[in-house]
C-alpha cells in the first residue's frame, strides 16, 4: 500500500510542486494561522482594521488601484523596520524585487528562470523544503514566502528563530499590493509607482484591443503527461483570461468552486469550450501530444469546437506557470492572440 | 561497541550539513563560544535534527523487530499494523480539510494509528485460535488497502492543498526543533524500556508456537503485548515526522545478519542501528544535493536497499 500510494503521491507531487509556484489562491483559508504577527501591527500608520481581504480581482479599468488594506496588512508583519538582509522563497517575490532593482541575499532553488540580477546570489533550497541551515547562515532579517504556504513554512522557520513574512503573490491584485508594500518598506516607492503605472498602461491597451469582441469560452488544463487538471478563474492564467473577457467553463459550465479539478475527458467533451489551453510543465510538446491522442482515441475529437477552430494551444510555461507582474503584459498578449486571433 | 559507533556517527552528523563548519568552529559553538550565526545553525537546526533522527530511527527499528517476532515473518514492518496509513488518514484530513486544527496533528496521528491497529488486530482475532500471524498479516493488508484508498481520495479531492501535506507524507525531518525532540523523547524512552522488558517473550515467540506452548506461555497475550509496544513506538514516530518507510523493515534484518537472532542482543543492537541508519540517511539527504533537501525515507530506500542486498548475498538471512 505504501508503495502504491507513494507512487501516486509522487506523480501528484511533481504536479503540485510546480503548481504552488503558480499560486493557488486559498482565499482567507490560510489566514487562520495563530501567530501574533498579524495582530501586532506595532504602530503603523493609519490602519483601517486589518481584516482579511479576499482579493476580488475584477478590475478591468486601467487605474493603479491597489488594495490599501492589503498593503497595510503585509507591512504590519515588519514592525516598521526595513530588513537589511532579505531571503525570498518564491520566484514571484524574487521578480518583484527585481522590478524594483533591489538586492537579495538568498533566492529559491528552482527550475524556473530567475532574473539575471540574482544569478550569483546564494540559493537556499526549494520553496517547500528550504534549506534552513543555509538560510540561517545568511542571518536574514526577513524570509519572504508566498502566503499560500504560510503555515508550513512558518512551522519550519520558527524553531530556527528565523523571521518569516508572507506575501499574497498568487493573484494579480496580490502581486500589486505586494509590490507597493515592498516599495514602501525598502524605500522604493517611486519605482513601485512607476512599475504599476506602466503595467496599467500596457494592461489597458490590451484590454481595449479586445473590447467588444465576442467572448469565447475557455478551458485551462494544467499538468504533465501523466496527470492533468483543470484550472478555474482563481488561478493566475485563469484570472488573465477572465480580464480579457473569456468565460471559464470550469467556473461557468461545470459550476465548480475548486481551484483545481482533476481532469476527466467526459467533462471536457461535455463543456465543449471554444478554446482549450494547456499550461504544461516538463515537456510541453509531449503533454499536448498525449492530450490530443487521448482525445482522438476517444473519438470525440472531431466534434470539439476547440479542435474545429484550431484553438487547442499550449501556453508558454515561463509566462503562465508563475504569477509575475513583469511578464503579465506578455502573457496577456499571448492569451489574447489565442482567444481572439484568427 | 555499537553505541560507540553511534556516538561517532552523531559527532560526524553534527559536523556535516549544507553550511560547512570546520571541526574547530563546531567545537567552539558546542562549548558556548560560537557566533550568533553558528549557534542558530547548530543548536536550533542541526542538533535537534540529529537527535530526532536518532529517536525516530530507534523507534522504528525496535517496532519492526518486535513485529517480526510477533508475526514470525521477516517481512513484517510497522506499516503492516495499519499505524502508518491510519495516522496518514487522520493527519491528511486535518491538513487538507480542517487546517485550523493543525495543532492537533500529533494527537490525531496517534489516534488514527491506534484505531487502525485496533482494527487490524480486531479482525485478526478469532475465538478458536486467538490471534495468528497469518491473520494479522491478512487483515493488515486489507485495512491498509482501505486506508490507502481514503488517502488517495483525500489527495485527489484536495489536490490544490496537497503540497503542505507532502513533506509529512514523505517523512521529512526538516524544520523540526528542540520542542519536537522534547515532546517525543519521554514517550520513546518509555517505549524502549517496555521493549527491552519484552526480550524474553520475543525470544519465545521466535522458537515457534509449539515450543512456546510447551513453555507454558499464553501466546496470545504475548503477541498482543509485543504488538502494543510496537504500535506505540511507531505511532509516536509517525505523529511527529510522518511516514519514514523502510527503517522498520530493514534494520532488524541487518541486526540479525550482523549479530544473530537472539533478541537479547539483537534488540538493543537494532535500537542503536536504527538510530545510526536514520542519522546517516538524514545527513546524506540534507547535505548531498544542498540546498535541495532529500527526505530521509528516499535516501533510506536508495542507499539502504543495495546495502541490504549485499548483506543478504554475503550469507546472512
Amino acid at each position: 500500500m505504501k508503495k502504491v500510494s507513494s507512487l501516486k503521491l509522487g506523480i501528484i507531487a511533481l504536479t503540485m510542486v510546480v503548481m504552488v509556484a503558480c499560486g493557488n489562491q486559498e482565499g482567507a483559508g490560510s489566514e487562520t494561522s495563530s501567530d501574533a504577527q498579524q495582530q501586532a501591527a506595532a504602530d503603523t500608520t493609519v490602519t483601517t482594521g486589518s481584516e482579511d481581504t479576499t482579493p476580488a480581482a475584477d478590475e478591468a479599468a486601467a487605474t493603479v488601484a491597489v488594495d490599501e488594506a492589503l498593503v497595510e496588512e503585509i507591512l504590519s508583519q515588519f514592525d516598521n523596520k526595513t530588513p537589511s538582509t532579505t531571503v525570498t522563497l518564491s520566484v514571484a517575490i524574487t521578480e518583484l524585487f527585481n522590478d524594483l532593482g533591489l538586492s537579495l541575499e538568498g533566492v529559491p532553488t528552482t527550475q524556473s528562470e530567475l532574473p539575471a540580477a540574482y544569478q550569483d546570489v546564494q540559493k537556499v533550497g526549494s520553496s517547500h523544503q528550504p534549506d534552513l541551515e543555509m538560510i540561517a547562515s545568511l542571518t536574514p532579517d526577513a524570509v519572504l514566502a508566498p502566503e499560500s504556504i504560510k503555515d508550513s513554512i512558518n512551522k519550519m522557520l520558527e524553531p530556527s528563530g528565523l523571521k518569516g513574512a508572507y506575501l499574497p503573490v498568487d493573484s494579480l491584485d496580490g502581486l500589486k499590493a505586494s509590490l507597493v508594500a515592498i516599495g514602501r518598506l525598502y524605500g522604493k516607492e517611486a519605482e513601485a509607482e512607476q512599475v504599476l503605472s506602466s503595467f496599467a498602461e500596457q494592461e489597458s491597451e490590451i484590454l481595449k484591443s479586445v473590447e467588444g469582441k465576442e467572448a469565447p469560452s475557455v478551458m485551462f488544463l494544467f499538468g504533465s503527461t501523466d496527470y492533468l487538471m483543470l484550472m478555474n478563474e482563481d488561478t493566475f492564467a485563469g484570472s488573465l483570461a477572465r480580464n480579457l473577457g473569456a468565460t471559464n467553463v470550469l467556473t461557468d459550465t461545470m459550476q465548480s468552486t475548486e481551484t483545481y479539478v482533476p481532469f476527466n475527458m467526459e467533462s471536457v467533451v461535455e463543456a465543449n469550450p471554444d478554446v482549450i489551453l494547456l499550461v504544461a510543465h516538463g515537456d510541453a510538446e509531449a503533454v499536448a501530444k498525449k492530450f490530443e491522442e487521448d482525445v482522438k482515441k476517444n473519438g470525440a475529437w472531431e466534434k470539439m469546437n476547440a479542435f474545429k477552430n484550431g484553438k487547442m494551444k499550449t501556453l508558454d510555461y515561463n509566462l503562465f506557470g508563475v504569477a509575475s507582474l513583469s511578464k503579465t503584459p506578455d502573457a496577456y498578449q499571448a492569451l489574447s492572440s489565442v482567444l481572439y486571433g484568427e | 561497541m555499537t553505541y560507540l559507533i553511534l556516538l561517532i556517527i552523531i559527532i560526524l552528523a553534527i559536523g556535516i550539513g549544507s553550511v560547512r563548519l570546520s571541526p574547530a568552529e563546531v567545537l567552539q559553538t558546542l562549548t558556548g563560544s560560537g557566533s550568533e550565526q553558528w549557534n542558530t545553525i547548530l543548536w536550533n537546526i542541526r542538533i535537534p535534527r540529529v537527535i530526532l533522527a536518532l529517536i525516530i530511527g530507534a523507534n522504528l527499528a525496535v517496532s519492526g523487530a518486535l513485529l517480526q517476532a510477533v508475526m514470525h515473518n521477516p517481512l513484517a514492518d510497522p506499516g503492516l499494523t495499519g499505524v502508518s496509513s491510519g495516522a496518514a488518514v487522520t493527519v491528511l484530513f486535518i491538513m487538507l480539510v480542517m487546517p485550523e486544527l493543525s495543532s492537533l496533528i500529533p494527537i490525531a496521528a496517534i489516534v488514527g494509528g491506534g484505531i487502525a491497529a485496533a482494527m487490524v488486530y480486531g479482525w485478526a482475532w478469532t475465538k478458536t485460535h486467538g490471534i495468528t500471524p497469518i491473520r494479522i498479516i491478512l487483515s493488515g493488508v486489507a485495512v491498509n488497502a482501505v486506508f490507502g484508498g481514503v488517502i488517495g481520495l483525500l489527495s485527489i479531492l484536495y489536490s490544490d492543498k496537497l503540497p503542505a501535506a507532502l513533506s509529512w507524507m514523505n517523512g521529512s525531518l526538516s524544520g523540526k526543533g528542540m520542542d519536537t525532540v522534547l515532546t517525543i523523547l519521554p514517550y520513546s524512552a518509555v517505549g524502549w524500556i517496555m521493549a527491552l522488558l519484552c526480550i524474553r517473550q520475543a525470544n519465545i515467540l521466535r522458537l515457534g508456537e509449539q515450543a512456546a506452548h510447551n513453555l507454558g506461555q499464553n501466546i496470545n497475550r504475548v503477541r498482543i503485548t509485543l504488538s502494543f509496544v510496537a504500535v506505540f513506538l511507531a505511532s509516536v514516530s509517525v505523529s511527529m515526522v510522518g511516514l519514514v518507510g523502510f527503517v522498520g523493515l530493514i534494520v532488524p534484518h541487518m541486526a540479525r545478519m550482523m549479530i544473530g537472532s537472539d533478541y537479547k542482543y539483537s534488540l538493543p543492537f537494532s535500537l542503536a542501528l536504527g538510530a545510526v541508519v536514520l542519522i546517516v540517511a538524514d545527513t546524506i539527504g540534507r547535505s548531498m544535493f544542498s540546498p535541495l533537501e532529500i527526505p530521509a525515507g528516499i535516501v533510506m530506500a536508495m542507499v539502504g536497499g543495495p546495502y541490504f542486498l549485499y548483506l543478504m548475498r554475503k550469507g546472512g538471512a
